[in-house]
């Protein structure tokens, strides 16, 4: 059923915001320690983060957490006891939010309000963490004395849950990672000179999966050899990639999830990846092209930027809407808004803005029912693109993309850059859009040029 | 300590038809547990007992998966291991007279030994044949097959199992993979991970998590097997190839239905009047009859007969066991009377249709070089080399054919009845298919066992075919099993139909070789 289409952005639940912390968070909070609560980061509008890897820490107070997706709520791992300076001179072991989000199962579509107790801020995970309950139901043997039983068993039926790949919420997601990692796979060897037939043709290469999830992707991309950065603001989420990578020796050396925000990470300035992955994750971002920049500085030079989103067509709003919410009830209603989808010229625009090109695009959709998605030439619904930083001369060559799809034609267009200053509006920005990986048609190398004004 | 649970979840309803236990059709989750449950795998597993593939029983099938893993690139680096309770040999030289089991190669399956690596080794010790004539005994209607008429050189060849087993052995061996034959080697447990696969790390919480340098302390998610000598291999995808009778599938609780035909399939190596590259088939009263050619001039009897006959067959000594054959080849159809041509009798029969069918039937015996029109099968001499031996016959379905983490292919999947030689080949079938689901599945970074790809690549497709496959074989062998007068009238008068129209003998034909994919 068409319905499948949409669940991908069952990623989208992650970054959902949940309403007033439940009610279950309040109870469970505990005194802080008296460490805690000297800290002077334990104010109510700062953002206190503090991550297992001991990076530097970003100012807290400027960095306010903008709108696109990053959640309040970091925490890094569980039992983990590095401790890492919070950057006001004191330090923590590990700590989190009172408000961690609710599990991405929730429905509520409503921003998350920023819980201003500041005594309730700091929480050592270690001992109970303020987790609204989720769908746990079956108590876990818990190992060591740090673990909370009820935390492991949560982590473990969530995990489940992520990683059921034939039925439930997040099986729509299983169905689309072939296509995807197979984009991925044939563009950065296109991109990078790499093997595309070896058994593991990403040998050697640092990613980053932005807004990893459970890690469906990440662990995909490991199995291709790579060295996977997972990250994602959920610490629920992370939890369950952790847990479910654990049960593969050859995919838990490959891979390491950390709960932590793009921009964080980008700020910490010591992370550069040989290519950067954020799909599923811009539709659901109040300001893509605010998180543009940010992903576009975490690739290295020669790296590239994989982004894969929706289109912002009449039938992807059929489909990814009203099918996938409405008709097949296969994500909660809310979890996409039509108005936030992307099309690719925008998101050319977009790269554009940060330096990028869009180098290659194709389009995802499913084989049939119950079937696992492919690669097409249509973008009108779901479709990744490849974005490499520009050079001074388009090389690529200038071809135009057939199937229009319902109502978009991404023809070709030319690149012009266009100073920036004042903000993005008043930019010409036009995007040579090359063809598109997967299939093998013929295409026609026609060249139209569009000029198109940034709203 | 730990609970290994597996997830039934039928993908297609799936037919049960034993005692009404009808639960595949149910959701919801059973506990598949082998026999010995000595612990979960909290053992990070050593790399020596580490394997992606293992594949249980090294026959004709289970070889052939592992050839074409071997056979492409992208699944040559999967480590595959074979095993097999006897030690099995990969080389092959020709006794003076062919073996008992031989088996029907289509075209379908030819294309698959090419893939493999294997076909050379085959071609050079089987026999090919470009005819296939089908009659029955209670009327005189008869279907005649001729490759060329498909544009083929031939319909097939049937070859020794043990040519067919050697030649795929040896292709895997030599193959770019990294393929170990483990022999003998008994299975005596089978751990399957649940369905989600999280479930294994239930219980570590944080366990060594962020910290661990690798998976020791927490239970991986991968499939067991226990060897009877101690060893505890982990694997990826568990490919259970060990025959219609298979433990690893009773093992993983997997249940089967299907019935039993009564009947022994009686199997010979003969010597022939006159050599033919004809496949002959004859339906008898007691069930089909066989002459199937084979190398140096030799042919083989499968005679699918009631165990009484199955008995008294093989006590027969040589020319007496020919004469039976001939007696039951050459009968007059026991409806018609001697030397009376078909066209008569159907029109006696059947009024103004049997005179329609006659005239087809006189158009298409004038045709050409009567390339359609009966031929009597040759003479057979004596059985040669061994005595004849028989096998009970049986239709045995696994209701499921793939499980988290374990595949089942060939017989243990479907075992059939040996009308129409689809057997094997259904199992070379199988072998294309799941090779192919895991080539796409390693270019697409998916585990090798992953449950949605198994369900999706390799039993959705392969349910249609072996459901489509055994439905037609066993209608036919029903339909051919009435005796009585007037419906043996109309079978004939079905066989000329078919004879004589060229674009449906063909089409089955097409079917017949190729085979579904």
């Amino acid at each position: 059923m068409s319905g499948h289409r949409l669940g991908l952005g069952l990623l989208a639940a992650s970054w959902q915001k949940a309403s007033a912390p439940s009610s279950l968070q309040r109870a469970t909070a505990i005194a802080l320690p008296a460490e805690l609560a000297s800290c002077p980061s334990a104010s109510a509008s700062s953002s206190t983060r503090c991550y297992s890897n001991a990076a530097k820490l970003p100012d807290t107070s400027s960095s306010q957490p903008t709108d696109s997706f990053v959640s309040p709520s970091t925490a890094s791992t569980t039992s983990s006891h590095v401790s890492a300076s919070c950057g006001h001179g004191c330090t923590h072991s590990t700590l989190t939010r009172a408000h961690v989000l609710p599990s991405p199962l929730s429905t509520n579509s409503s921003h998350h309000q920023r819980h201003t107790n500041p005594r309730l801020h700091l929480i050592r995970t270690t001992s109970t963490s303020a987790t609204p309950s989720s769908s746990s139901s079956s108590p876990a043997t818990a190992r060591g004395a740090s673990v909370d039983p009820r935390e492991a068993a949560k982590f473990a039926a969530l995990a489940a849950s992520w990683w059921c790949t034939t039925e439930g919420p997040f099986a729509p997601l299983h169905a689309l990672n072939p296509a995807r990692v197979k984009y991925v796979r044939q563009s950065l060897a296109a991109a990078m000179g790499l093997d595309v037939g070896a058994p593991e043709p990403l040998a050697g290469l640092r990613l980053l999966d932005v807004g990893c999830g459970g890690g469906i992707l990440s662990e995909a991309l490991a199995r291709l050899g790579a060295e996977v950065h997972g990250i994602d603001v959920t610490r629920e989420n992370v939890e369950a990639a952790r847990l479910h990578a654990g049960t593969d020796p050859r995919v838990f050396s490959r891979v390491r999830y950390d709960v932590i925000s793009a921009e964080d990470l980008a700020a910490s300035g010591t992370a550069m990846y040989d290519a950067v992955i954020a799909s599923e994750v811009l539709e659901h971002v109040s300001k893509p092209h605010q998180l543009m920049p940010v992903l576009a500085s975490l690739v290295a030079e020669g790296g590239a930027l994989l982004v894969s989103t929706i289109n912002r067509t009449p039938a992807a709003w059929a489909v990814a809407v009203a099918g996938a919410e409405y008709v097949a009830r296969v994500v909660p209603p809310g979890t996409h808004k039509w108005s936030k989808f992307i099309t690719p010229e925008e998101m050319a625009i977009m790269a554009d803005s940060c330096g990028l090109q869009m180098w290659h695009a194709a389009g995802m959709a499913p084989l049939g029912p119950h079937m696992s998605w492919t690669l097409t030439n249509d973008l009108s619904i779901n479709y990744i693109a490849t974005l490499l930083r520009r050079r001074s001369e388009p090389e690529m060559g200038a071809e135009q993309e057939e199937g229009a799809g319902a109502g978009v034609g991404v023809a070709g267009m030319e690149v012009q850059e266009r100073e920036q200053e004042g903000g993005q509006q008043q930019q010409e920005a036009q995007v040579e859009v090359g063809e598109q990986l997967g299939e093998t048609r013929e295409e026609e190398k026609q060249h139209q040029g569009q000029e198109k004004r940034q709203s | 300590m730990q609970r290994l649970t597996c997830t039934i979840l039928p993908k297609l309803g799936s037919i049960s038809r034993n005692t009404g236990k009808a639960t595949s059709l149910e959701l919801g989750a059973r506990a598949f547990c082998s026999s010995n449950i000595s612990g979960s795998g909290t053992a990070a597993p050593s790399p020596d007992d580490s394997y992606d593939v293992a594949i249980v029983g090294g026959g004709m099938v289970g070889a052939a998966v592992a050839a074409l893993l071997g056979a492409s690139r992208l699944t040559q680096q999967l480590r595959v291991a074979v095993l097999d309770v006897k030690p099995q040999s990969s080389s092959y030289t020709p006794r003076p007279v062919p073996d008992l089991r031989v088996s029907t190669i289509t075209p379908g399956s030819i294309r698959v030994l090419q893939q493999a690596g294997a076909w050379e080794a085959v071609e050079a010790g089987s026999a090919p044949f470009t005819n296939m004539q089908v009659w029955d005994s209670a009327s005189s209607g008869h279907i005649r097959w001729d490759a060329r008429e498909a544009g083929a050189t031939q319909m097939g060849v049937v070859a020794e199992n043990v040519l067919l087993q050697s030649a795929l052995l040896a292709a895997a061996e030599r193959s770019g993979g990294r393929i170990e034959f483990m022999w003998p080697a008994e299975v005596r447990a089978l751990r399957l991970p649940a369905a989600g696969g999280a479930a294994g790390g239930a219980g570590t919480g944080a366990g060594g998590a962020g910290t661990g340098a690798g998976a020791g302390g927490r239970p991986h998610g991968l499939a067991e097997l226990e060897l009877a000598d101690g060893r505890v291999l982990t694997c990826r995808l568990v490919v259970a190839a060990d025959g219609a009778a298979s433990k690893v599938r009773q093992m993983a609780g997997l249940r089967t239905w299907g019935w039993s035909y009564g009947q022994r399939g009686v199997v010979a190596t003969v010597t022939t009047a006159e050599p033919s590259s004809t496949a002959w088939q004859r339906f008898l009263p007691t069930g089909p009859l066989a002459l199937l050619p084979l190398r140096d001039g030799f042919s083989s009897i499968v005679w699918s007969s009631p165990p009484q006959l199955a008995q008294e067959l093989e006590q027969l000594g040589p020319r007496e066991f020919a004469a039976a054959i001939n007696k039951a080849l050459r009968d007059p159809p026991s409806s018609a009377l001697p030397g009376s041509s078909f066209s008569s009798s159907a029109s006696s029969l059947l009024g103004p249709l049997g005179s329609l069918a006659a005239s087809l039937g006189a158009a298409a015996g004038g045709s050409g070089p009567g390339s359609s029109a009966f031929q009597q099968p040759p003479l057979v001499v004596e059985w040669a080399g061994g005595r004849p031996r028989s096998f009970p016959l049986q239709l045995k379905q696994a209701g499921r054919f793939v499980l988290p983490r374990l595949a089942l292919v060939g017989d243990a999947a479907h075992a059939v009845h040996p009308l129409a030689g689809q057997g094997v080949n259904l199992g070379f079938g199988d072998a294309r298919v799941l090779a192919e689901a895991l080539r796409s599945a390693v270019e697409a970074g998916s585990d090798p066992g992953d449950y949605r790809m198994l369900c999706d690549s390799y039993e959705a497709p392969r349910r249609r075919s072996v459901l489509a496959m055994t439905a037609a074989m066993d209608g036919v062998k029903r339909a051919f099993e009435v005796q009585a007068a007037p419906f043996a009238a109309l079978r004939g008068l079905g066989l000329g139909l078919i004879n004589s129209v060229g674009p449906v003998r063909n089409g089955i034909m097409q079917y017949a070789m190729m085979g579904q994919s």
